[in-house]
């Protein structure tokens, strides 16, 4: 059974919110955000001084004690945006808020008083006040915060109760003077804020621990799912390379039979040794693709391999390349780079290579044969957007989709190049993830496909 | 002619190999594990040597082997030619490639990945075997 301190989670026990680097962040970014709405409080208060010199003004609105309060908030929150410049301690921080919020408080409780005490809606201000502190404090911490809160809110009345203040009232006549020299209501008004606040902080406490508690739930099973990831792709990439080995060992066989150094051999000898070379090559393209797919999925620090590349050049030798693969199919390449000079992005070039050399190889193999597959490199502003059309078979709509998932091909593609290994795709798109590019695709089936990839263009200078 | 040592635990691929190596009238010689390798490659005096990367027992003998004959005042001249299944850029797994031939990390002469075909193969031979390819 719950004791009644678990059941109100007025300790919360190990539950320490900011313990982490991800709350220090959080912490940080609502430092900033909680410094830009001061700034906003500022302005208001100016305005309501401005206000208060004009004859619109309710006749008791006195401008100067809001001007005062409009230049101590603006002083406060210049002071407290130099001292939250990072690099920020959490500590630092956490002290940051405490002095913001007491900032806030001694102007809150100047307001409560010069805008008519009782009289005014103000008080509703202090409670955005220990949302706040709730938010960024430790619960301890919001509970004194919340209950100096609740002192600073009830001091005006209880000092115009003990005659120390003289009752304001913006309407020019207090509202009701009878009341603030009465003890009864004075007890009412004290513990009816006092409980108001208090309930108020321990439901916000209460949503707030319990969101964390969900947000660190799921941080932490995001960050199982990404190691158990890791961990099957570890075991991926090892199997297909314990496939690799023995199927190195019957290619070299196969070309050592091939080549005659075995000796001749009979015509159907030669035909069956043929169609092993040929199977044992597909499988290790398969191999050499999931090892591929995989080094990309693993890589730890992509960034370290890109560097500005003339996306131009690379174009060209990718379309050369291709050349040689559509040349016996009579399937005419083109290439067209818009404008002139070098197109730099920074990327790596072995994986834009793949990138390229993949959708250059699949327009081709799924070109028909004396058709032709266009390149063109078009430049906006800081974009730069390669299309690889071809008038190939196309892909049917319903299989768009799945078009850059592991192993998926579609049923005309397996009939118009059975070789493929359904994972050239799957590593365009990881290449184009990598690189922080855009990839498209459009096709209509019977008509053609047309890839589009659009990268970062890299500063002229670097 | 030259005197060719291969060093790998694959005896169908050092088959594979040797028919090719020896069909271009080169004496090929074979060690199935770097065990006493100083001495052994001393001994046989090649002019190359073919070296495998993944041993039993150790993944990394091939280079060590490599570092071995790299550090040996008396055998630094012989050309190493790597040749391994294991050729991946990932950060997860032992991998190299071409590119990573170093004096610290790959100390070799040449790359091949396998499978590595007949003509790839005496091309490199004959490239590494030619004095100012050393």
């Amino acid at each position: 059974m719950k004791t009644w301190r678990q059941r109100f989670s007025l300790n919360p026990g190990t539950y320490h919110p900011y313990d982490d680097a991800r709350r220090q962040r959080e912490l940080t970014t609502r430092m900033r955000w909680f410094l830009m709405l001061r700034w906003l409080w500022v302005g208001a208060a100016l305005a309501a001084a401005g206000l208060a010199t004009t004859p619109w003004a309710p006749p008791g609105l006195d401008a100067h004690p809001l001007l005062g309060i409009g230049l101590w908030l603006a002083l406060a929150n210049a002071l407290f945006t130099r001292l939250a410049r990072p690099p920020l301690a959490p500590a630092r921080a956490r002290l940051l808020v405490v002095a913001q919020t007491l900032t806030d408080y001694a102007a809150l409780a100047v307001a409560t008083h010069v805008l008519g005490g009782i009289e005014t809606p103000v008080l509703i201000l202090y409670l955005t006040e220990i949302a706040l502190a709730t938010l960024l404090c430790h619960r301890a911490t919001s509970l004194a915060l919340a209950l100096l809160g609740t002192a600073f809110a009830l001091l005006p009345t209880v000092l115009e109760y003990l005659g120390l203040l003289a009752p304001v009232s913006i309407y020019g006549a207090p509202f009701n003077p009878g009341f603030v020299h009465d003890p009864r209501f004075l007890a009412f008004y004290l513990a009816g804020v006092s409980l108001g606040f208090l309930y108020f902080w321990y439901v916000i406490g209460e949503i707030t621990a319990s969101l964390r508690r969900h947000e660190d739930h799921l941080a932490q099973a995001c960050d199982q799912l990404k190691t158990l990831d890791r961990e099957k792709t570890r075991a991926m990439l090892h199997s297909a390379h314990e496939l690799k080995s023995p199927l190195a060992a019957i290619m070299t066989q196969v070309y050592t039979l091939q080549g005659g150094y075995c000796g001749d051999l009979p015509p159907k000898a030669r035909e069956v040794i043929g169609r092993i070379g040929a199977r044992a090559e597909a499988l290790m393209a398969k191999v050499l693709d999931i090892i591929h797919l995989s080094n990309l999925r693993t890589l730890v620090q992509p960034e370290a391999d890109m560097a500005p590349l003339d996306l131009a050049a690379l174009l060209r030798q990718e379309v050369a390349a291709a050349r040689e693969l559509a040349g016996h199919r009579g399937i005419r390449l083109v290439f067209e780079a818009g404008g002139q000079g070098p197109t730099l992005v920074c990327a790596s070039k072995r994986h834009l290579h793949t990138l390229f050399a993949n959708l250059l190889r699949n327009a081709v193999n799924y070109s028909r044969d004396g058709g032709r597959v266009e390149v063109t490199l078009e430049v906006h502003h800081d974009r730069a957007t390669v299309k690889v059309r071809d008038q190939g078979i196309g892909i049917a709509p319903e299989h768009l989709e799945s078009i850059f998932e592991e192993h998926f091909r579609a049923p005309e593609a397996v009939l118009q190049d059975p070789q493929g290994t359904g994972l050239g795709l799957p590593m365009v798109k990881e290449i184009a993830r990598m690189h922080h590019a855009v990839l498209r695709v459009q096709s209509r089936p019977g008509e053609g496909t047309t890839f589009s990839v659009t990268l970062h263009r890299a500063p002229a200078s670097s | 002619m030259a005197r060719i040592l291969i060093i790998d635990d694959d005896p169908d691929i050092v088959d594979g190999l040797r028919l090719i190596l020896e069909s271009a009238h080169h004496e090929v010689v074979t060690k199935g594990d770097t065990a006493n390798l100083l001495q052994e490659v001393a001994r046989i005096d090649p002019d190359l040597v073919i070296l495998d990367v993944i041993f039993p027992g150790d993944p990394q003998a091939g280079f060590k082997a490599a570092r071995a004959l790299a550090r040996d005042p008396a055998l630094r001249h012989i050309p190493v030619l790597m040749l391994s299944a294991v050729n991946t850029q990932s950060d997860l797994a032992f991998g190299f490639s071409e590119r990573d031939i170093s004096e610290d990390f790959m100390p070799v002469a040449a790359f091949l990945d396998k499978p590595v075909t007949p003509q790839a193969l005496l091309a490199q031979v004959e490239r590494l075997l030619r004095p100012a390819a050393r």
